[in-house]
């Protein structure tokens, strides 16, 4: 959002939340890519305060009334009324946050909830920063959300099918993206342990299954959210990710989960 | 007497040495880019014990301190504020953050030699720089006594004494300490080189840093070096 502005995000949002029947969700994020800095105008010097300052305008344009606010970062607005307003009233938004602890505080404050973008390693890592999304919100009296995750995915009928497109796909965007940034490229081997214990749900859909279920219980998560479409998967290979997902992930998730409560 | 270390910079990288630093059993001062209150909430949960004050407390009351802001933040800092001081420089260059520096990406001259530049009345060495931050935490073998192996971590000083000082404190953290031969061979362990990331054990990294030519980077650096 950094390099957007809140008002045309909330338009777009409401309007794609009136087409699409209240099902739209906004993740606000500060923007780990800061390619659209330059490309709009922006200095990434002012980097902290223009998230902050549209992050504090963009919450008071969810509360969809009239809305007063003043910066530096746009034009102020006088108790203007924004459109279209959702049915709901409320459109759905959280913060994406990568493990900066500042994020954290940042989207307790303004009081919404979190989801943790987690593209590496153990989920089991991000477990303090829940603590501090906690910590922060009893500190400041603001509401205590349910905490989401997301992570890359790959679904194919066999572990094998999953593991050679994820390993063309997945690994070699990664790599790209390493590789702008003066990172050494992956191995095997740590693209096998991402597979098996880091962040890439990777597999058939009872071994995706079993890899979100344990994420899910050893974070205390309530949300978990599968990226299905890094690098240059076919639509085919996509859809596969989709409709396994849809169809035996959550399902097996879900039976995953409701086993150990009974147990 | 207790070991003590500070840190400026409570950012990620941060954080995680404050975290590893209170598990060797440092005393660890931190200080972030704002007043003490900003950082304390995240510091009580996610570094208990680690004293959050200002910069220029952090200096005086410590003869070792690392730097982990983000690369083009250092020079706003006093550049005599760490006087006679051993400074671990684990900054590094991320355009992302940094905006574009051509400065920061010259083969000829390392971003630890601009450091030194910079606080020249300090001795600078480049430390935990090549290593991922999530990667530090689960590699220490302070932290995680379980790890099967210890992994290394390079150090390049000009300062004889300053490079000792720090391949301690490498050891202390939980890694095996490499040390190059100066600061300025410390080109070999910034973005662009495949050591940049690098989660290895002390033979397998002298060889990545020995093989710093394989990227065009590490051929620039090389050239660099006849001219």
């Amino acid at each position: 959002m950094s390099s957007d502005d809140p008002v045309r995000v909330f338009e777009r949002f409401a309007t794609l939340d009136a087409i699409s029947h209240g099902r739209a969700q906004v993740m606000l994020g500060r923007g780990s890519f800061t390619e659209s800095f330059p490309l709009f105008g922006f200095d990434l010097q002012d980097y902290e305060i223009l998230f902050e300052e549209k992050l504090a305008l963009f919450s008071k344009l969810l509360t969809e009334k009239p809305v007063t606010w003043q910066g530096t970062t746009r034009a102020a607005l006088n108790d203007v009324e924004i459109f279209p307003k959702t049915e709901s009233g409320q459109l759905e938004a959280y913060v994406g946050v990568g493990g900066s602890p500042e994020s954290i505080i940042r989207a307790a404050r303004y009081g919404l909830p979190i989801m943790l973008a987690i593209i590496g390693g153990s989920p089991e890592r991000f477990k303090p920063y829940m603590r501090l999304y906690e910590k922060a919100t009893e500190q400041l009296g603001t509401p205590k959300y349910p905490i989401g995750m997301h992570s890359h995915g790959v679904i194919a009928p066999t572990d094998e099918a999953a593991y050679d497109i994820a390993w063309r796909s997945l690994r070699v965007q990664m790599d790209k993206i390493g590789q702008e940034r003066g990172w050494a490229p992956m191995t095997r081997e740590r693209f096998e342990k991402e597979i098996a214990t880091g962040s890439y749900y990777v597999g058939s859909p009872t071994t995706v299954a079993q890899r979100i279920a344990r994420a899910i219980k050893g974070l205390g998560v309530n949300r978990f959210d599968l990226v299905y479409s890094a690098g240059n998967q076919t639509p085919a290979e996509r859809q596969q990710t989709i409709e396994l997902y849809a169809k035996e992930v959550i399902p097996q998730v879900r039976q995953i989960l409701a086993e150990e409560i009974n147990d | 007497m207790t070991k003590k270390i500070g840190i400026i910079g409570a950012g990620k990288l941060g954080i995680v040495l404050a975290q590893i630093g209170l598990q060797a059993g440092y005393e660890v001062a931190i200080a972030g880019s704002g007043s003490p209150e900003k950082i304390s909430l995240t510091m009580a949960v996610l570094a208990p014990g680690a004293k959050a004050m200002t910069s220029l407390e952090v200096a005086k009351q410590n003869d070792n301190i690392i730097l982990a802001l983000p690369l083009s933040k250092f020079a706003q800092l006093d550049s005599d504020m760490f006087m006679g001081k051993v400074v671990l420089d684990a900054m590094n260059y991320w355009w992302e953050v940094d905006g574009k520096r051509d400065d920061f990406n010259n083969p000829q001259y390392g971003t630890s030699e601009l450091v030194q530049e910079y606080f020249n009345s300090s001795y600078i060495v480049k430390a935990f720089n090549h290593m991922g931050y999530h990667d530090l935490l689960d590699e220490s073998s302070i932290v995680n006594p379980e790890n099967s192996s210890i992994k290394a971590i390079a150090v390049a000083g000009d300062d004889a004494i300053a490079v000792k000082k720090v391949a301690a404190i490498v050891t202390d953290f939980g890694f095996n300490p490499l040390i190059l031969s100066s600061l300025h061979d410390g080109l070999k362990l910034q973005p662009g080189i495949n050591t940049f990331g690098a989660d290895l054990e002390i033979d397998d990294l002298k060889i990545a840093i020995d093989s710093y030519t394989d990227t065009s980077f590490g051929q620039a650096i090389a050239a660099a070096k006849l001219q």
